[in-house]
């Protein structure tokens, strides 16, 4: 569990994904990719850690990730094969609202 | 009797050339405030034809330059036809010409839609003197004049307006991670990657990737298929409800402010057609290359319209307002050969 701020780039333990958060809430979240927790600059892996095949729809590069509340938003720089979750709860794709043709 | 818009139709001179003339003629005519008054698409000429190859132009104009001020205020463009040793120094006229044969094509496009032909060269007059976000904002303002403009409308019922066509399946672009570069394919080869709403959204939300990570050094971005990008997709034209919500909606979702600002880690590589905003895009990059069979056009004033992708100002930052007004008047196709030569792209691969 972490506070997370704007502009921090973190990585999967088990895949290749890497996100950079755009918007996180001001309280401790537990953020997952594939299972297991993200880790930030610096942090290791914890030895044995596994990709759970269960969580694993991938992660699509340039694509932002957020949660129910709308407070959390990810951007995937780097695609993987986990899938992302905060606090248990998949994430899921944040796409840009429709505009028609200027055209 | 008061004269409504439906009385006065403007002049139909598609045959006929306004008179050439010379500087001195233009000087002299510029004494009185009714001199020039004619040159305008709603009164009697569409363009001023100015001979230029008799005057002694190295001194920067001399003569010329006096009403310089004067011309750059006419609402038409002002076509100078003549050997000019420095074209770029010729801050009174807008578009430079060898001979008035060579002319003649830009004349029949300016004839037939004087009023897309007055916009364009009054854009590129202000877009000289302001910064480029400022140059894309009147830009989109001048374009959506255009866009609510007779003309078009006439062009549209010419062609009539095409139907929808359902997005393909898969996306309008492709983006991957190699390293730290990242490749954008432009990925609708079936409708020679028509820069349609889907491929607009797909390339700006490939470009807030790059913005966002700093662990990218650049972009690459190509076109898959026959070509890099034949223009906007012409599917779509017509579609939008009105010229005010038009600029809305360019101004809300701007892919030329993006290309703008990431401008220096770009890279185009241009193969085959590149039209309309198939160059005006990669104009905005640091670098581009292309393959020897690729050539340029920018066919907009057909269709009562100017370039509205950021031309008027990535490709006046390259080639200059003369020569961005050539190729916008004459909708004439250029070469490779010829685009490296102006520096419309910096290298044939």
């Amino acid at each position: 569990m972490s506070q997370y701020k704007p502009g921090a780039r973190l990585r999967s333990a088990v895949c290749a994904t890497e996100v950079v958060v755009i918007a996180a809430p001001a309280r401790d979240i537990a953020l997952r990719c594939g299972g297991a927790p993200l880790l930030s600059e610096g942090e290791t892996a914890a030895e044995g850690v596994i990709l759970d095949s269960a969580i694993a729809q991938g992660t699509q590069l340039g694509k932002r990730y957020t949660n129910e509340a709308g407070d959390l938003e990810l951007l995937c720089v780097k695609p993987g094969e986990g899938s992302l979750a905060a606090d248990s709860v998949a994430l899921v794709v944040k796409g840009a609202k429709p505009l028609p043709s200027s055209d | 009797m008061t004269l409504s818009p439906r009385d006065y139709v403007a002049p139909k001179s598609a045959s006929g050339l306004s008179p050439l003339l010379t500087v001195s003629d233009v000087v002299a005519l510029c004494k009185t405030p009714w001199g020039l008054e004619g040159y305008s698409p709603v009164l009697q000429h569409n363009y001023l034809l100015l001979d230029v190859g008799a005057e002694d132009i190295r001194s920067g104009g001399g003569e010329l330059e006096l009403v310089a001020n004067r011309l750059r205020l006419l609402p038409c463009p002002v076509i100078a036809v003549g050997a000019v040793a420095a074209p770029e120094r010729l801050r009174a006229v807008d578009v430079v010409v060898a001979s008035v044969q060579e002319a003649a094509t830009m004349i029949r496009n300016i004839n037939e839609h004087p009023l897309a032909a007055m916009t364009l060269v009054q854009l590129l007059r202000h877009n000289e003197d302001v910064s480029p976000e400022q140059g894309l904002f009147a830009e989109s303002l001048a374009f959506a004049s255009l866009q609510g403009g007779v003309e078009f409308a006439r062009a549209m019922q010419n062609t009539g307006r095409l139907p929808p066509v359902a997005q393909a399946s898969g996306t309008a672009v492709l983006v991957e991670r190699r390293d730290n570069e990242l490749h954008i394919t432009l990925n609708r080869p079936h409708v020679r990657n028509a820069y349609s709403t889907a491929l607009r959204d797909a390339l700006y939300e490939a470009l807030q990737l790059l913005k966002m990570d700093k662990g990218l050094s650049r972009a690459v971005i190509r076109g898959e298929g026959s070509c890099f990008c034949i223009g906007g997709d012409l599917h779509e034209f017509g579609s939008v409800s009105d010229g005010s919500t038009a600029h809305a909606i360019r101004s809300s979702r701007s892919v030329g402010l993006a290309l703008l600002e990431l401008s220096s880690r770009l890279e185009f590589r241009l193969h085959s057609a590149c039209i309309g905003s198939g160059i005006e895009l990669p104009a905005f990059a640091a670098r581009v290359v292309a393959d020897s069979d690729t050539f340029m056009q920018l066919p907009e004033i057909k269709l009562g319209l100017l370039p509205g992708a950021g031309g008027t100002v990535s490709i006046v930052r390259r080639i200059g307002r003369h020569r961005m007004a050539y190729l916008a008047l004459s909708a004439r196709r250029i070469s490779a050969a010829t685009a490296l030569q102006w520096g419309l792209i910096d290298a044939i691969i």
